[in-house]
This record gives C-alpha cells, sequence and structure tokens, in this order.
C-alpha cells in the first residue's frame, strides 16, 4: 500500500495542475494549427478557383496562405518537442541508463531551453522592426504580425518544454500522473 | 577554417547528446552568431526569411494529402491489384509488398509513413504465411525506399526548395525510372531467396467481373498521384497548387467514395500534418540561418577549392558525394541531412557540371538507403518493431536487398542517361 505524506500529495497535486495544463495547452495549440492548416488549404483552393474559373487569381492568396503556414509551423514546433518527434539521434541516450540518463536529459532539455529562450527575445525585438512596414497584397497587414511567428512559436515551445520536463522529473520521483499523451 | 570547425565541433557534440538536430544546428549556429559578432536579433530574421517561400507551403500540402489517402481507405485498394497482378507467384506476399511499396509511396511519398501503414497490414500477414518474420520486415523496409523516389515525392520537395535552382517537375519524372528499377531490383532478389523454398501459393480464381472491380477500385486511388504529376509537369498547376489538388480529391474519394474517412480521421491527419511539417520547416529555418552564415565565412569556395583541388573528374566527385552521404545517411534522417547538406553541395555539383535533376536523384537515392542500414535505420526499427523480430537478424536478412538498391544507385551516379532522358523528353 502505498503511504503519501502531506508534502508528496501537496506535490503531486501541483504536478496533476501541470500536466493538466501540459494537456490543455497541447491541445489549444494543436487546434489553432489545425484552424490555420484549413485556412491555407481554403485559400489555395479558392485561388486555384478564381483562377481557372474566372481568370483572376487572388493577388492575396499565396503571400496569406505563407503566413499562416509560417505561423502554422513555429507554433508546432512546442507540439512535436512534447511528444520527441523531432529528428534526433539518439544512440548515446539509449545506451545510458539511471543518472547519467537524467544527467543527459537536463543537459539536452537546458541547450533547447537556451535556444528557444534566445529566439524568443531577440525575435521580438526582430517582430518589432516591422512595426512602420505593411504587406500591400494582404489587406496592408502590418510586418510585425507575421514576424511574430517567430517568438510566439518559440515562446509556446519553451513553455511546451518546461511543463515536459517538470512532468518527466516528477514521474520519475514514482509519483503517479494522469498520462499526458 | 578555424571557426568552421568550431561550428562542426559543436554541432556534431549537440547531436551526439541527442540534441535533436534542428535545435543542434539552431544552438550552435546561434554560437557562431555570437564568436562572429553576428547580431542574434539577425539570426531570427534569418529564421524567418528561412521560411518567406510561398513554394514551401507545397510541403504541408503535399503531407496532409498522403495523410487523408492513407487514411480513406486506399491501401486495401492497392493491395487488391497487386494481388491480382503478382499474387499467384511463389512468395507472392512479398512480392505484393514491394508492388504497393511503389504504388502507395508514390502517393505517400514517406518511406517511413510507408513501412509502418503497408507493415501494420502485410508484415504479421506474411509471416504467419510464410513462417519468415524476418524476411516479412526486411522486404518491407527495402520496399519503402522506392516511395521518395517515384513522384509525387515529398523529399524531392524538399531537395528542390534546398537546391533552388531545380524543377520539381523534372525532378518527379528522373525518379519514375529508378524508382522501378529498385523495385525490379528488389524483386528479383525476394525471386532468387524464394525459388527453392516451399512456399505456399496463392490458387485464387477471378472471375471478369471482379476483375473488372478491382481495377476500377484501383484507378479510383492511383489517379491522384497521376493527377498532381501531370499537373505539375505540364505547367497547369504550380507545386503548391498540385498539393492542394490532392487534398480535394483526397476529402472527395474519402468521404464521397470510399466511405472511409471522418470529420475526426480528417482532424487526426490534419494535427498529424502540423507535427510532420514543423518539424520540416523547423530544419528549413534553421538551415537559412546557418548556410547563410557558412556563406558569409567563406565555405562554398573553401569546400569547392578543397574538392577541385583533390579531383577535377565528375564522377569521382560523385563517387565521394555518395559515399559521404551513405555515410551521414547512416545517422541522420533523410530530410534533415538533405536540408544541412544540399545547399553548400548542390553549387558545387555545378561546378562539376552535374545535371541539377541528375545530383537530386543522387542525393535522394543515397540518404534513403540510410534508412535501412543500421545504427539509425529508421525503416528498419519500424519494420523489425512491427515483426517483434530482433533489428540485427532483420538487418542481415536486408543485406543483399540493400546491395540491390545500392547496385541500381550506381548505375544512377554513373550512368544519369538511364534515366535523364524521361524528364529530357519532356524539356527538363
Amino acid at each position: 500500500m502505498n503511504k503519501v505524506s502531506a508534502n508528496d500529495s501537496g506535490e503531486s497535486t501541483l504536478l496533476r495542475r501541470i500536466a493538466a495544463i501540459d494537456v490543455a495547452l497541447a491541445q489549444w495549440v494543436e487546434r489553432v494549427c489545425v484552424i490555420l492548416l484549413g485556412l491555407m488549404v481554403l485559400t489555395t483552393t479558392a485561388s486555384i478557383v478564381t483562377r481557372f474559373v474566372i481568370f483572376n487569381p487572388l493577388n492575396f492568396a499565396d503571400p496569406l496562405a505563407k503566413y499562416l503556414m509560417m505561423w502554422c509551423a513555429f507554433l508546432g514546433v512546442g507540439l512535436a518537442l512534447r511528444k520527441a518527434e523531432h529528428i534526433a539521434v539518439e544512440m548515446l541516450r539509449d545506451r545510458l541508463k539511471g543518472t547519467p540518463l537524467i544527467l543527459l536529459e537536463h543537459l539536452v532539455d537546458g541547450v533547447i531551453f537556451v535556444f528557444l529562450g534566445a529566439v524568443v527575445f531577440y525575435g521580438f525585438g526582430y517582430a518589432l522592426s516591422g512595426r512602420e512596414s505593411h504587406d500591400p497584397f494582404v489587406f496592408g497587414v502590418s510586418m510585425t504580425i507575421p514576424y511574430l511567428s517567430v517568438p510566439i512559436g518559440a515562446g509556446v515551445a519553451l513553455f511546451q518544454l518546461a511543463l515536459s520536463s517538470a512532468i518527466r522529473v516528477e514521474r520519475r520521483r514514482g509519483n503517479k500522473l494522469p498520462s499526458v499523451g | 577554417m578555424g571557426t568552421l570547425i568550431t561550428f562542426a565541433l559543436i554541432f556534431l557534440i549537440l547531436v551526439a547528446i541527442a540534441v535533436p538536430v534542428a535545435f543542434a544546428l539552431g544552438a550552435s549556429t546561434m554560437v557562431m552568431f555570437l564568436l562572429s559578432d553576428h547580431s542574434l536579433q539577425l539570426f531570427t530574421q534569418r529564421l524567418w526569411t528561412g521560411l518567406d517561400k510561398f513554394t514551401l507551403v507545397a510541403i504541408p500540402f503535399f503531407i496532409l494529402a498522403g495523410e487523408l489517402m492513407s487514411g480513406s481507405g486506399i491501401l486495401n485498394r492497392l493491395m487488391e491489384f497487386a494481388r491480382l497482378i503478382v499474387g499467384r507467384v511463389k512468395g507472392g506476399l512479398y512480392y505484393i509488398n514491394i508492388l504497393v511499396s511503389m504504388l502507395f509511396g508514390g502517393i505517400n511519398g514517406s518511406a517511413v509513413a510507408d513501412t509502418s501503414a503497408i507493415g501494420s497490414l502485410l508484415i504479421k500477414a506474411t509471416s504467419k504465411e510464410y513462417d519468415d518474420p524476418d524476411l516479412a520486415a526486411a522486404v518491407t523496409a527495402c520496399s519503402s525506399i522506392v516511395g521518395p523516389l517515384i513522384p509525387p515525392s515529398l523529399p524531392m520537395l524538399i531537395y528542390a526548395f534546398a537546391a533552388a535552382n531545380v524543377s520539381v517537375a523534372g525532378l518527379f519524372l528522373a525518379g519514375i525510372v529508378p524508382g522501378v528499377a529498385v523495385g525490379i531490383a528488389l524483386m528479383v532478389v525476394t525471386w532468387s531467396i524464394c525459388r527453392n523454398r516451399a512456399l505456399p501459393v496463392d490458387s485464387r480464381r477471378y472471375t471478369a467481373r471482379e476483375v473488372g472491380r478491382i481495377l476500377l477500385r484501383f484507378i479510383t486511388a492511383a489517379v491522384l498521384p497521376v493527377i498532381m504529376v501531370a499537373g505539375i509537369v505540364g505547367g497547369i498547376v504550380t507545386p503548391t497548387e498540385a498539393g492542394c489538388v490532392g487534398i480535394v480529391y483526397a476529402l472527395l474519394v474519402g468521404f464521397f467514395v470510399t466511405r472511409e474517412l471522418t470529420i475526426k480521421a480528417v482532424y487526426a491527419a490534419m494535427a498529424r500534418t502540423v507535427v510532420v511539417t514543423s518539424i520540416v520547416l523547423l530544419l528549413v529555418s534553421v538551415g537559412n540561418a546557418t548556410t547563410w552564415w557558412l556563406t558569409i565565412e567563406g565555405l562554398p569556395t573553401l569546400l569547392s577549392e578543397g574538392f577541385v583541388a583533390m579531383t577535377s573528374s565528375p564522377a569521382m566527385f560523385l563517387l565521394l558525394m555518395v559515399l559521404l552521404y551513405l555515410f551521414i545517411g547512416m545517422f541522420i534522417e533523410q530530410a534533415a541531412a538533405m536540408i544541412m547538406l544540399v545547399p553548400v553541395f548542390a553549387p558545387l555539383a555545378a561546378r562539376y557540371d552535374v545535371d541539377p535533376i541528375h545530383f537530386g536523384l543522387v542525393t535522394c537515392l543515397s540518404l534513403a538507403l540510410g534508412l535501412v542500414t543500421p545504427p539509425v535505420g529508421l525503416c528498419l526499427f519500424v519494420a523489425s518493431g512491427i515483426a517483434g523480430s530482433p533489428i540485427q537478424r532483420v538487418f542481415r536478412v536486408s543485406i543483399p536487398f540493400i546491395v540491390a538498391t545500392f547496385i541500381v544507385l550506381l548505375v544512377v551516379t554513373f550512368l544519369p542517361s538511364s534515366f535523364l532522358w524521361l524528364p529530357q523528353l519532356f524539356g527538363f
């Protein structure tokens, strides 16, 4: 029979909440990305139809589809990270067990964390540099909006990575948490 | 030169400790930006400009079209057709596996997805029928290499973006002959393995009505790649638009013809597409920053001078490239390797007067072989997992198939006229 101390119980509740936030965030990001992908398909389909039917392509369709793709791609980085689907060479990791494996995982997370953190910080600077520029083809939209896809995508990935790491660490300690599948 | 070595060292160390390739590339490039006094705001700008190309929209569209077709029951239709054609040959299920890979791989365009989808349908059945799970897994893994060669092909699309100066239509047409050649080579190896074995033979007879029904069901499924490739080659649609046409067609077939597609399945296919797209496009984006820095540091010139000093022969250059690709393909997945290497080596190939379409095919096929060679042979892993056989045993059985594919690679490398006639026929 497992006895859970008050402290353990408190930590477990906290981490259950983290797991719930992790799942909710992933679901919302996934929904947004699916909508963006759907809009890309609709925009390009509309462009093809107008080009072949009324011989007048939609000028905004191509750049709009491109901006939607950028948002979709950068927002999806965190989803792939959460599912550990980014391409990696795992020969060394597969051979490790116990503490060396834990240290290696922390190191890998640390590298990704620093990288994403820098992209968020400098990405916002880059996005703000687009305030004065506008895309005349896409309803005169400020270029800050497409530029923001980089730091916001990296920020979401950073948050998702932090949640996944916290859950993994706590699971290793033996706490039972709901599946974050 | 010192900075390039530092960059390579940081990158290799990060990759070795299992940092995902895109992040390893990004982090090492970021360090080099700092060491070279370039601002990191410029780095993020390069990340954004890496995706600032409308043609890249084709990547999620091709992936989604493949995902939707996979979910709309076309695999069963292709299987019925393959059984009709080669089912009654001794070891028929192995041939069906190869033929379905040739047909389905063309639609799906991903070798790993091909192994997973076909493997889950055929490996168990074949193992049960012939009592040889190792061979069933080996045939499934090795035949999935054909997928990225037969158009429409996602790796070729990625190559075209990475090389920047090559026609997607030309590449697609050029892949047909080598794709079919690899399929035939694999069938010959299968025949030589099966001929002396006492294997049960499918004795099913088909009526004319059944044949007609199977052909009709097959045409519904197989017409998609034909529409997409014909549209691109004929200049009617761009590759991006062809991808979109593929999605609409897959939806129509899935909802109204096979009736196996549901809203839930479409959502799942779209969610899967988002993840795969992000993986590929993050690599493209980071690769753009890396390529920019490497160009500023003069790597293309250094590399070019180094190669030219080593050999002036285009054949020797191609041989060196094949060896390099085979080595790198053993560790890094095809798409990632292409995004990192092609921007550097495609201009070098042009300097040796190697046809860009020829170089594209050599690149795609060499790196695809890495999918079935240890230590990181993804297709081998997936197939052995489904078969429940140890990967070492599956690899041992795979060796004759890998050798056969390697022979086709040598022909593709040194006899380009054997397959370039097809794109040339269409003016590419």
